[in-house]
């Protein structure tokens, strides 16, 4: 207040000019003095762990999991894309963890994961079509083709010659190796294993006096199985034989398809063979079952029975579903929901002409727009070949790991009170032996959603009976689009 | 004799159109019981959904699975709302989603109402073709353009972060198409006597269009506002780290982070924490909403 009675030109009255000129003296002498402050100690305390690593680093031999073309202190952003959730990521996120802070210590891991299916197939497409600088991404057998088709993923083949994983690739499941290689080259290091088998309810089957199915059971044996199963109250089913089973699944029909000698495809996919009585023959026998023969729900029918939602789970859980047919990773959904409510237990699907099961699974793939490709091998490797990582894998995760060595990791529990031996036979040794997985090629998918279950999905919920009627309008849809 | 005939015709007359005017008061209650019960029917199927969506918030796991299904909870649960905003980072979803959608329609506003005064109130060569080439953008669907799009943010460095979300949601050709609409309806005397008085043609935009404009930049606001907040697509395709994820993207979040059982109350309990704003929103522009899309439908033309 003081200052409003000063005179204009009194000393201590600041002009604007003055003011200026203060502040200008002001930021010079603060640019001086931080000038003449002694460099490189601010940087001295951060870089000193990192300067021993790679001081030690250099001393000592590195990781037998490094090719040793990359620094160790390599300083940069490693991104990986993925669909799955916390719980099965735990495994990942502890794996890569230890690898980066062992051999990598200063870049910098950034993760986008838990992307819900259907929008990582969305997302995933665009990022690398716009070349996103992911490093690493969660591929699956039904798409890797696609990619690799669409030169969106590099091939691993002098990565893996040079650089070969423990165990490559005879110690892993031949139908998984197949499902990520493209036109010769390998696209992909599996890191998981899906089965298809079904679970048991034993108590019914010992109510009915019936032999639980076994690798020798026939279609038509497991029809009369399935028939002894049911038990309908008048119009009322109140218990059936078996639910689950593929229909409007392409990958999982496919095995089925297979076991009665037909197939979806030629060998080098260029003519569709929905035309073939074998083929026809399967889904007729799929069909039959739901309407014919009345021993399989649709999920229409389980929901007006309250099971909604994961509907089979649910009713086999509820003792209203004898057998029911699901992946290896189901054993966990499955606990849940028997909760100790009756036994339960294990047996193969039914084998035809041939003999076949479902087979599947997802890898982990490298981008072609990586910035980091031999990182991401490096990683790979020693996430998914590791043999101190892959029992960790087993153990934290629900599926088989993808060296078929470490399936023991992937067994029930003990605690669980089911056939560990069976679950084996079942989910392990039979797949492993005769597994099969879909014929993917580039168009699948296309092929899948507006050919497949456009056409099919009429004999799943009750439209058309007649199997050979859907299946010819396929086999015109699926020449024309192999042939585009 | 011809007096008592005219009265007594009058009296037939008056008689008459009393019945008649009863019977159609009567005609009027039942059309209007009709469509009340009618509309009473459809707000019921409207707010059910929401109703659901908010009682199952308070449920169990077990109860949301019970058959026959029940709508009320047995017990309110309140600790899924905790959890729900614990689990993960739903704070700073909100955060995200409040930050792009407020930026996108305050920028909105600007561009628009500008934009839209231009081409209504400006003459200059080509401006009705450079109008009709504008709204053209329209026809093109965002699945054409999100790689395109993908590859100019890369370009510029913008790859997960918001400004994608932000800079490009700027220019929206229909609500310069609203604005022009509404802003044609205004009368030119207002602007030929701004424009006497020496006013600029941002003094004039900003003093007298603006102001009377408040009912469509209501609308434009709401809608905008409506269609950032719930935006899914490319936020999912633009944006990686967690916690620059908008409420669409971490709600999707808690379906991934537990793929074979979902916490279906958890994710409900999300829901309407996401829908507060919105109605909020809503709520407060109602009265503007209704006005600036009856009154901007009224006329067309510059």
């Amino acid at each position: 207040m003081y200052k409003e009675l000063l005179p204009m030109n009194h000393p201590t009255r600041i002009n604007r000019r003055r003011f200026l000129q203060m502040m200008t003296a002001g930021m010079t002498g603060t640019a001086l003095l931080s000038a003449c402050q002694p460099g490189a100690a601010p940087s001295a305390a951060p870089d000193a762990a990192p300067a021993a690593n790679s001081g030690a680093a250099a001393a000592a031999p590195r990781s037998e999991w490094v090719t040793g073309n990359i620094p160790a202190d390599l300083s940069a952003t490693f991104k990986y894309t993925g669909w799955e959730g916390e719980a099965e990521m735990r495994k990942w996120l502890l794996h890569f963890d230890n690898f980066f802070k062992e051999n990598y210590p200063n870049v910098d891991v950034q993760g986008d994961w838990g992307v819900p299916w259907g929008d990582y197939w969305t997302k995933m497409p665009t990022q690398l079509a716009a070349g996103a600088e992911i490093d690493l991404m969660w591929m699956h057998d039904s798409r890797a083709k696609t990619f690799a088709a669409n030169g969106w993923i590099i091939a691993l083949d002098d990565f893996l010659a040079s650089f070969t994983p423990p165990g490559w690739p005879a110690e892993f499941y031949p139908s998984q190796v197949s499902a990520f290689a493209y036109n010769g080259k390998q696209y992909g290091i599996p890191y998981d294993f899906a089965s298809g088998g079904l679970y048991c309810n034993l108590d019914l089957f010992e109510a009915a006096g019936i032999e639980l199915p076994n690798e020798n059971t026939t279609w038509d044996e497991f029809l009369e199985i399935a028939k002894k199963l049911t038990i309908k109250e008048g119009d009322t089913t109140k218990q059936w034989g078996v639910v689950g089973l593929p229909t409007n699944w392409s990958g999982g029909a496919y095995s089925v398809v297979k076991t009665f000698g037909g197939d979806y495809w030629n060998a080098d996919i260029t003519q569709s063979m929905f035309d073939n009585e074998k083929t026809i023959a399967a889904f007729q026998y799929l069909a039959d079952l739901i309407w014919e023969h009345g021993v399989m729900p649709t999920n229409d029918m389980l929901a007006g029975m309250g099971f909604t939602g994961d509907s089979g789970v649910l009713a086999f859980g509820a003792g209203a579903a004898a057998m029911a047919y699901s992946l290896n990773d189901g054993a966990f959904v499955f606990q849940e929901a028997v909760e100790g409510k009756f036994k339960w237990g294990f047996a193969p699907t039914p084998r035809g002409e041939n003999q076949f099961y479902f087979t599947g699974g997802s890898a982990f793939s490298i981008p072609t727009s990586a910035t980091q490709p031999e990182l991401a091998y490096e990683l790979m490797r020693y996430t998914l070949t590791n043999p101190a990582t892959l029992p960790i894998s087993g153990k934290m995760g629900s599926q088989f790991t993808g060296n078929m060595n470490f399936y023991e990791f992937g067994l029930p529990l003990d605690d669980w009170g089911v056939d560990k031996e069976a679950f084996k036979q079942v989910f392990y040794t039979l797949p492993r032996d005769h597994g099969i997985a879909p014929a993917y090629h580039p168009k699948y998918l296309e092929w899948e959603t507006s050919i497949f279950q456009t056409y099919m999905d009429p004999l799943w919920v009750g439209e058309e009976r007649n199997a050979a009627a859907a299946c010819a309008k396929v086999h015109e849809a699926t020449n024309a689009l192999l042939e585009g | 004799m011809a007096t008592s005939t005219v009265e007594s015709k009058r009296k037939t007359t008056t008689t008459r159109n009393q019945r008649l005017g009863r019977s159609r008061q009567q005609r009027k209650r039942i059309g209007d019981l009709i469509a009340f019960s009618l509309l009473t029917l459809g707000g019921i199927a409207m707010l059910l959904p929401f109703l659901w969506m908010v009682f199952t918030s308070f449920k169990s796991t077990a109860e949301i699975y019970s058959y026959p299904p029940k709508l009320l909870p047995r017990e309110f649960l309140w600790s899924n709302y905790i959890d729900a905003w614990t689990l993960l980072p739903f704070n700073l979803f909100l955060r995200n989603s409040a930050t792009v959608s407020i930026c996108v329609v305050l920028g909105q506003l600007f561009t628009c109402s500008l934009a839209g005064y231009s081409f209504s109130r400006l003459r200059f060569p080509g401006r009705d073709r450079f109008f009709f080439l504008y709204l053209a953008t329209m026809m093109i669907p965002f699945a054409v353009i999100m790689i395109p799009l993908y590859v100019q943010m890369r370009w510029m460095g913008w790859v997960d972060t918001l400004w994608p979300m932000i800079v490009p949601a700027i220019f929206a050709p229909w609500g310069t198409f609203m604005m022009r609409q509404f802003m044609s309806t205004l009368p030119r005397e207002l602007e030929d006597a701004a424009r006497i008085d020496g006013a600029s043609f941002f003094r004039i935009y900003r003093a007298i269009i603006l102001p009377l404009t408040k009912p469509a930049l209501a609308t434009l606001g709401i809608f905008t506002f409506l269609g950032s907040w719930n935006d899914f697509l490319w936020p999912l395709i633009i944006i990686s780290s967690l916690n620059l994820k908008t409420i669409p993207l971490g709600m999707q979040a808690f379906q991934s982070r537990m793929p074979l059982k979902t916490p279906w109350e958890l994710v409900m309990a999300a829901a309407t924490f996401a829908i507060l704003p919105i109605l909020i929103a809503f709520i407060l522009g109602q009265k503007y909403y209704v006005q600036g899309i009856v009154t901007s439908g009224i006329k067309g033309g510059g």
